[in-house]
């Protein structure tokens, strides 16, 4: 057993709440789905999602500038050759202006938590300007 | 008729001042680095406490009437939140703003659990505590914002802003943060409402002063540094507005405005006088003034060109010029030492004194001649 997984940990309803995100994808919808490491208990729990977003620039506008985040985000996209497909990845918001313990708790719940979630593809931002359409497209391609 | 006097004459001059929700106490700004409160003593005020945080000058200050809390911001990038102990002294919160430019103006939300702050850095700071970390942290508002920030008011829905911008415009913006607001009501000025929604962009013919929505929060006024008062009235996003009615003014532009109800505005600034104006969707015009000695100076000038002539403004060029010829010829010493206007210079703000939001029975001024004047309509 990692020291991670003694040190973290996530209930199953939340876990619930992952896999409900993962199947009820519409697929022609971008959701975003918001999670947050508590820092007594180091559980991690969901933070809020937001619905119908018109592009990915909203989520950037919708976090704090000073607390690291987990971003599930199902992305609506065509691939190279046409087709639709949206892809879930999970944007690692770690903002320049975090204190330095949340860093730490959020850098090692990271790997915990991409293990624990299945996501694989973890787009990583530390400013409100690194989140745009035009990096997402390129990092998932 | 609209009464005023003088509540007390302050030794510096005030660009901006805010009173407690009960009136009786007062904080405002020196043009310096502290910021003062006066207490009620009697009939009078008295100097009861300065802050002196800030390195440089205090810009703006304000009082948030519920929570009993002071913010401050100045020129050295900072804010500064003040609570009161128990015990009577003030605690001082430092608020990183993250700008790199001065703070210019500062407003608390209607339900005071954030604060805008305008810059001279083209970003709106709209700050909130963030009860995880313990400490107030701040968002930026940038986009469209091409200049310094002159004036923010806050819509009653706690989540929109007015901001009158240095760029000639005056914008509407959502400033709806997550971890703090509920999703807002759809209203005139839009449904969906993440952070930086620009919902509105008006046209000003110079810097735009002041702005405030109406108490309905349907209706956004702005004061331009070309003399105008324009009120916009919007139909619905992304639509041009209903209506959109500017008053030209025949005098010195405006540097404040305070909503009275929703067909009156009250408004002062570089005439040293408060106006009232009054109108609906239809049109809206300057009705009158509010300072009785304004009028006195307006008297018709015979002299040699043989023309009679209207002056206006709070002192007129004819009756400084014969003070100064009776000075010279005749060693008259009778001069006009003061102004016939209650504000003997530059009003800055104005403030609402008395009665609820929509039906505003009295409100204070104060300006550069260091005057705090309560005013009932």
């Amino acid at each position: 057993m990692s020291s991670e997984a003694r040190m973290f940990t996530i209930s199953d309803t939340t876990m619930k709440e992952i896999d409900r995100f993962r199947l009820r994808l519409k697929k022609s919808v971008m959701y975003a789905f918001i999670l947050k490491v508590d820092k007594a208990t180091k559980e991690i729990v969901p933070d809020g999602e937001i619905m119908d977003l018109q592009s990915i620039e909203e989520v950037a506008d919708e976090l704090s500038e000073t607390n690291p985040r987990f971003i599930l985000v199902s992305y609506p996209t065509k691939t190279t050759d046409g087709r639709l497909s949206t892809p879930l990845f999970m944007i690692y918001w770690r903002p320049s202006a975090t204190p330095n313990d949340l860093s730490m708790i959020y850098a090692s719940a990271k790997v915990w938590f991409q293990d624990v979630s299945q996501v694989h593809k973890v787009f990583e931002a530390r400013d409100s300007e690194d989140i745009t359409s035009e990096a997402v497209d390129e990092f998932l391609h | 008729m609209a009464t005023s006097q003088v509540l007390h004459i302050l030794p510096k001059p005030s660009y901006e001042h805010a009173f407690n929700s009960q009136r009786t106490e007062f904080v405002t700004t020196t043009a310096t680095n502290q910021v003062e409160l006066y207490e009620q003593d009697g009939n009078g005020w008295k100097h009861a406490r300065t802050f002196s945080d800030h390195d440089k000058i205090v810009t703006c200050v304000d009082w948030a009437p519920k929570s009993n809390r002071i913010v401050t911001c100045s020129q050295d990038r900072n804010a500064y939140v003040y609570e009161k102990r128990p015990d009577g002294t003030w605690k001082q919160t430092l608020v990183l703003l993250r700008l790199n430019r001065a703070a210019t103006f500062v407003r608390w939300s209607p339900n005071e659990d954030k604060f805008a702050v305008g810059s001279g850095a083209r970003v709106i700071s709209v700050c909130y505590f963030e009860q995880e970390n313990d400490w107030w942290v701040s968002k930026h508002l940038k986009r469209p914002l091409r200049s310094t920030i002159l004036s923010l008011d806050w819509h009653p829905n706690n989540v929109l802003l007015a901001a009158g911008c240095a760029d000639r415009k005056a914008y509407v913006l959502s400033a709806y943060v997550r971890d703090v607001d509920a999703k807002p009501e759809a209203s005139v000025w839009g449904s969906r409402l993440p952070f930086n929604t620009v919902c509105a962009e008006y046209p000003s013919g110079g810097w735009v002063h002041a702005v405030g929505f109406s108490p309905s929060g349907n209706a956004l006024a702005y004061a331009g540094h070309d003399s105008s008062v324009t009120i916009a009235y919007p139909s619905a996003p992304e639509q041009p507005p209903r209506a959109l009615i500017t008053v030209k003014l025949s005098q010195l532009p405006l540097r404040s405005l305070l909503w009275a109800n929703e067909s009156a505005i009250v408004a002062a600034g570089y005439n040293y006088s408060p106006i009232l104006l009054q109108g609906n969707e239809s049109g809206w015009a300057h009705t009158r003034d509010l300072d009785a000695g304004t009028s006195k100076t307006s008297f018709t000038h015979t002299g040699n060109t043989g023309e009679g002539r209207e002056e206006e403004g709070p002192v007129s060029f004819t009756a400084l010029r014969s003070t100064f010829r009776n000075m010279d010829l005749k060693g008259s010493s009778q001069s006009i030492s003061s102004l016939p206007t209650v504000h003997q210079n530059m009003i800055a703000t104005l403030r609402p004194y008395a009665g609820t939001p929509g039906n505003i029975t009295a409100f204070t001024s104060s300006g550069t001649d260091g005057r705090v004047v309560l005013w009932t309509l």
